[in-house]
């Protein structure tokens, strides 16, 4: 019988006209492999039906709000409840656009970030801000390419932002601290939208309600850049991304620099040393400087793939991120073939070893 | 130098148990460097009971010559103070805020450090969450009511048009019988699409309601916002709940839903009897029957069968019945521990769920004795295996 391998589509186009689908590519590729591609739709009521007749899952989530919430659990049901292999499987997915969860991980995990403090109490976060060394950055826990992060410059924007996480909860940073006649106008916009049966901090498809916690960062000046270091398996794919103008964030702003000789072997250990400890398929893994040292300020799971693939070649690490091997190896390789490479070989190599007359188990 | 003191290096079962002797000590006590961290918790039900697992369990650590670490997990210095310690423990109350916290903070736990975590991420990840429950059973083919869930307005619209009626309506958090409605007809079920793809909700709470009650359900709801406040934000108890509809359908003829608690290979049962003129227990505040000749064996194993594809440390299970086929309703991860106190004994499987043979044990049993019992040999295993990597380092030559 032929490998069956379920794949949900994906979509999207970047704001630099990048069309980007992980499922396209890997149709293709399973093609190639002699594999079969079945294509699900994860939204229809017999989904599970239909995962549970091939060998192995994929999808490439987008991760606006409701899919996200949505993935999650299914990904996380088929891959313990039916026992199948999934990209991506719980451990490259529990923290997707979870910047509270990364935190607690990073930190437990002993690696070092930004010092950071998270509060569950609107008194103590009150406290914090009377107290806090300005600027800090704000973030929401999730919000992805720098949206929902923000630089707090002095307590009165602080206050702004406990009071608004503490009562009716955001959607996004969007709003800041305003005059009282332009506070009164918002308001009163806000209770004509309620008074219409909707509500304006209402989440919607893209975004979720944020509320009842305050996660505050220590600004690390002098970082004109950060860098991105997509790990796939064994392979580092590194870039630097460089501020926007006038502001803080690299985060989404396009303005890449690929070349590989600005980014230290050390950095490149350091990243492989966060993913082999959650022990993910892939992870981006975003590093700034506190001085000299190195920090991680985010784990990201869906990066966009061109990024990746201009990079003009990757390392790969051999054994011990401390120790192993690390070697550059040229040429650009797009990071859906490296995902399927890695998801799909070892499945087609345990299919072999039980038969090896398999045909489905013949691969380039 | 050896990171428990120059043991010799064995292999294998003989290195374990080398390693568990000098964790257990020859007199069958463990060494006082194991620490365990502990994170209070106290509850009183609404029957008056208090509960207290932590209480419990820093007795039995202190029994077995265990050093316990209080935790605050809200301290800042939270995870620190675990990760000098070689496991943790929080029975985490099911509100809605804490337990947002929870889940983060023990699984990082669990993956950024390593230690044994309880409750582990396979037994809390469906906690509060029905719909990761129901895509749970139907991937892991356990028998469950028919559930139909629906990620666009549209989708739950249609089913709405054509579902048979009445169908149970559930929200994916809430326990003790809050965020589940007998939806009787299509307008109340267009009411909730509206309610759930519109401004979301924290309850179940409002009905549908006449156009003049509306307006004035609308007018409060500016009125608090014009306090600063959002109406539909929930408070610390719950959560908002939005974008999807979750359809159940509705089993008739059950008088009464069979509670099985899991803890590791034991099974402890309870009947708890639907209220009259309800569709739903009162959680662990109506009536119940704790006699085990009245629950089925079939019962019993379907419950072990699920704990054991979760995975679980320990899960309480609602059953009901489908004419005459158990199916599961619901997972719960805390659940009350006076419930399990009160059986008057509780079976223990050996071996596969489906085939294994069952034994009636008599005797009352503590839920957190059950559990704590169960950790300690995940503490030992997880020591063991620590060592075992240290020593390779050492051997590598990693420092």
């Amino acid at each position: 019988m032929a490998f069956k391998i379920a794949i949900q589509s994906d979509e999207v186009i970047h704001h630099n006209g990048e069309k980007q689908s992980f499922s396209d590519r890997w149709f293709q590729l399973a093609k190639e492999w002699g594999v079969d591609a079945v294509a699900v739709d994860v939204f229809s009521k017999n989904v599970i039906a239909q995962i549970a007749s091939c060998d192995a899952f994929m999808w490439r989530c987008d991760p606006s709000a409701l899919p996200r919430l949505y993935a999650k659990r299914l990904l996380y049901a088929i891959e313990e409840g039916l026992g199948l292999p999934v990209f991506p499987n719980l451990k490259s997915s529990w923290h997707f656009e979870d910047k509270i969860g990364q935190y607690y991980f990073l930190s437990a995990a002993g690696i070092p970030t930004p010092t950071t403090r998270i509060f569950w109490k609107r008194e103590q976060a009150a406290r914090y801000c009377e107290a806090a060394e300005y600027p800090f950055v704000l973030k929401l826990s999730a919000g992805y390419q720098a949206s929902n992060v923000r630089l707090v410059r002095n307590r009165e924007e602080a206050r702004f932002y406990v009071d608004q996480l503490f009562t009716h909860g955001i959607t996004g940073l969007g709003y800041r601290p305003a005059s009282r006649p332009r506070r009164l106008l918002r308001r009163l916009r806000t209770v004509a939208t309620v008074a219409k049966g909707r509500h304006p901090h209402a989440p919607t498809e893209q975004t979720e309600l944020q509320h009842g916690y305050f996660f505050a960062q220590e600004f690390l000046p002098g970082n004109d850049f950060d860098v991105r270091i997509t790990i796939i398996g064994d392979r580092a794919f590194v870039f630097r991304r460089l501020n926007r103008p006038d502001d803080f964030r690299a985060s989404g702003s396009g303005r890449i620099d690929w070349d590989p000789q600005q980014v230290g072997e050390d950095l490149v250990r350091f990243a492989f040393g966060a993913a082999r400890k959650l022990d993910a398929q892939t992870v981006a893994v975003d590093i700034l400087r506190r001085g000299t040292e190195p920090v991680i300020v985010e784990l990201t799971l869906s990066y966009a793939s061109w990024a990746v693939r201009d990079c003009p070649g990757h390392w790969t690490l051999y054994g011990n991120h401390e120790t192993g091997d690390l070697k550059w190896l040229d040429g650009s390789m797009r990071p859906e073939d490296a995902i399927f490479t890695d998801f799909v070989t070892p499945l087609l190599e345990a299919r072999r070893r039980v038969d090896p007359s398999d045909r489905a188990a013949i691969y380039p | 130098m050896r990171p428990d003191g120059g043991a010799a290096v064995a292999t294998g079962d003989s290195w374990t148990r080398s390693v568990a002797s000098l964790r257990i000590g020859t007199a069958g006590q463990p060494a006082m460097s194991l620490r365990i961290a502990i994170q209070p918790d106290y509850v009183v039900h609404p029957n008056g009971k208090r509960q207290s697992f932590s209480t419990r369990w820093a007795e039995l650590a202190q029994a077995k010559n265990i050093d316990v670490v209080p935790v605050d997990v809200f301290s800042e210095d939270a995870m620190a103070c675990i990760s000098g310690c070689d496991a943790f423990m929080w029975r985490c109350p099911s509100s809605s805020h804490i337990r947002a916290y929870a889940k983060r903070f023990l699984y990082a736990l669990e993956a950024g450090s390593g230690i044994p975590v309880f409750p582990s991420l396979k037994s809390s990840w469906y906690f509060e969450d029905k719909l990761a429950q129901c895509y749970f059973f139907s991937a892991a083919d356990i028998p469950c009511a028919r559930t139909y869930i629906f990620w666009t307005r549209e989708a739950a619209e249609q089913f709405c048009e054509r579902a048979t009626y009445p169908f149970v309506l559930k929200l994916a958090g809430g326990h003790q019988s809050a965020n589940v409605r007998l939806v009787r007809d299509r307008r109340e079920a267009e009411f909730y699409v509206e309610e759930l793809f519109g401004h979301g909700v924290a309850s179940l709470g409002y009905r549908p309601a006449s156009r003049l009650r509306l307006l004035l359900r609308r007018l409060r709801a500016a009125a608090q916002t014009l306090e600063g406040r959002n109406p539909y934000v929930p408070g610390a108890d719950a959560e908002l709940h939005y974008g999807y509809f979750y359809a159940q359908e509705f089993l008739p003829g059950n008088e009464f839903e069979v509670s099985v608690i899991i803890v590791g290979n034991r099974a402890f049962g309870v009947r708890r009897f639907i209220e009259p003129g309800d569709f739903r227990t009162r959680g662990s505040s109506g009536r119940m029957d704790w006699s085990p000749e009245q629950i089925g064996e079939d019962v019993i194993r379907l419950a072990f069968h699920t704990a054991r594809k979760l995975g679980a440390q320990t899960v309480a299970l609602d059953i009901l019945h489908r004419d005459r086929e158990p199916v599961v309703m619901e997972l719960t991860a805390n659940y009350a521990s006076w419930v399990v106190r009160e059986c008057p004994g509780h079976w223990v499987l050996q071996g596969d769920p489906r085939s294994g043979p069952m034994e009636w044990t008599e005797g009352c049993t503590r839920a957190a004795d059950a559990i704590f019992e169960d950790f300690l040999d995940e503490m030992t295993a997880a020591g063991a295996a620590r060592y075992h990597r240290a020593t390779k380092r050492i051997d590598a030559g990693i420092t």
